[in-house]
């Protein structure tokens, strides 16, 4: 629908990628990203590009609004359109920050000995966030109880007492390309391992361990 | 994703409990019965009923039988150097596991020890040689026990659930909630009362102690 309606702001994206999506294209991988996000049990790569062409997308939409004449019916049905894109935005975003809350030792461990090929799993500003969230809490744990305690014992190690993600846990997934031989691993001690293939359009229920770098291709969509 | 606190949520039933969950730390506070191997000097202030008296310096005795929270005993419990041997205690053993394994539905669960699942998982630590049976057993009772929890939490939609509840453990209690919850947001969501926007928990039970403390 928005391509259609809005045909002035199907020149603002793919400013600097080569792949140039359509607005439809581009509210779908946004979509695809957020159900992902949802359903990992870790925090994934984060899509920085689909955000910001997303808000640029918005801001386009806003403008054509703005001029266009007021009590048209489209006017009321485009608002209601980019309230809901606002949504699916935001809930995206709230949902990458719940889970650098929930593990920040690990993220920030992750982030220091990341290569330098690999893609961060943060934007520029969540890293800011986590590592205010993680002196934030190393500060009210010392004044709350560590300074009272014996000098030996005032030291807390973060990353051994917050709990991992557990990368264990079953999620649900639809396969978009065909794979072949996933290596599944046991789950108890009278199985062994065994070699499945993922046929295209296919529903699994799986451990998340066993997919979690086809979930970060793209080849595979949580639901 | 909409509250205001996320807790740490028990960590018992993996390979090693979570150092901030509220739940563990109240599940590591149960009794163990324990022997010691070595004499342990001056702590015998604390337990005047096995110490070996002022002369001996307040020491227990090598092989009497302690009490220890769970926590204790883990830390202590070390195959070198061999301070504590645990004993099992008695839901864990070969007597209770043959009740289990007869019908789980119809056991007290709460009164045996309000942690059984997550206390006999983090009891597999002291590589006792029934580890394999007791970790068998725990599991076939909660296969047991899981359907008639999953169908009550279901199926009780706002009537009074403390009959059911009363003979869960801790975990199965927790199950249950997340039932109730499940059912109670999708019975709103029936309702139409998802989308209206209502003030969140924090909010008002701080609203309420600002209003018990004004009076």
């Amino acid at each position: 629908m928005t391509e259609e309606l809005d045909p002035t702001a199907q020149d603002s994206d793919g400013g600097s990628e080569e792949v140039v999506l359509t607005p439809a294209e581009l509210i779908e991988s946004l979509e695809q990203a957020w159900m992902n996000e949802k359903f990992a049990p870790e925090l994934l790569e984060s899509k920085s590009e689909i955000v910001e062409c997303v808000m640029e997308q918005l801001d386009h939409m806003e403008e054509n609004l703005r001029r266009a004449k007021k009590g048209d019916l489209k006017v009321s049905i485009h608002r209601m359109e980019m309230e809901r894109i606002r949504y699916v935005l935001s809930s995206y975003l709230r949902c990458r920050l719940m889970k650098i809350e929930k593990f920040f030792p690990h993220i920030l461990e992750k982030e220091k000995t990341a290569h330098e090929g690999e893609l961060s799993s943060l934007s520029p500003e969540e890293l800011v966030f986590a590592k205010q969230y993680m002196a934030n809490t190393e500060t009210y744990l010392k004044n709350v109880a560590l300074k009272h305690m014996p000098p030996n014992l005032q030291m807390v190690d973060l990353l051994r007492s917050v709990p991992k993600p557990d990368l264990d846990s079953y999620v649900f997934l639809r396969v978009k390309e065909r794979q072949e031989n996933i290596l599944v691993e046991p789950e108890t001690d009278e199985q062994r391992d065994y070699v499945i293939d993922l046929e295209e359009g296919s529903q699994h229920l799986i451990r998340y361990k066993t997919i979690a770098p086809l979930v970060a291709s793209g080849a595979v969509q949580l639901i | 994703m909409s509250e205001a606190y996320f807790r740490v949520e028990s960590g018992a039933l993996g390979p090693e409990e979570n150092f901030l969950s509220l739940d563990d730390i109240l599940m590591s506070h149960e009794k163990l019965p324990v022997r010691t191997e070595t004499p342990m000097p001056r702590l015998g202030a604390f337990f005047l009923e096995r110490s070996g008296g002022a002369e001996t310096d307040h020491t227990i005795p090598q092989g009497s039988k302690l009490e220890l929270p769970l926590w204790l005993a883990k830390g202590l419990f070390d195959h070198k150097r061999r301070i504590l041997s645990v004993d099992l205690p008695k839901i864990y053993q070969q007597g209770w596991r043959t009740v289990f394994s007869a019908d789980a539905n119809v056991v007290d669960l709460h009164k045996l020890g309000p942690h059984f699942y997550g206390f006999g998982s983090q009891l597999l630590h002291f590589d006792s040689p029934e580890n394999a049976d007791i970790s068998q057993s725990l599991l076939q009772t909660f296969i047991g026990r899981f359907r008639r929890i999953m169908d009550s939490s279901q199926n009780t939609y706002n009537e009074d659930t403390s009959a059911l509840v009363a003979r869960l453990d801790e975990m199965e209690r927790g199950l249950f909630q997340t039932g109730q919850k499940g059912l109670n947001d999708f019975q709103c969501w029936e309702k139409g009362q998802a989308s209206q926007i209502t003030a969140s928990n924090l909010v008002q039970t701080i609203r309420e102690k600002f209003t018990d403390m004004e009076d």
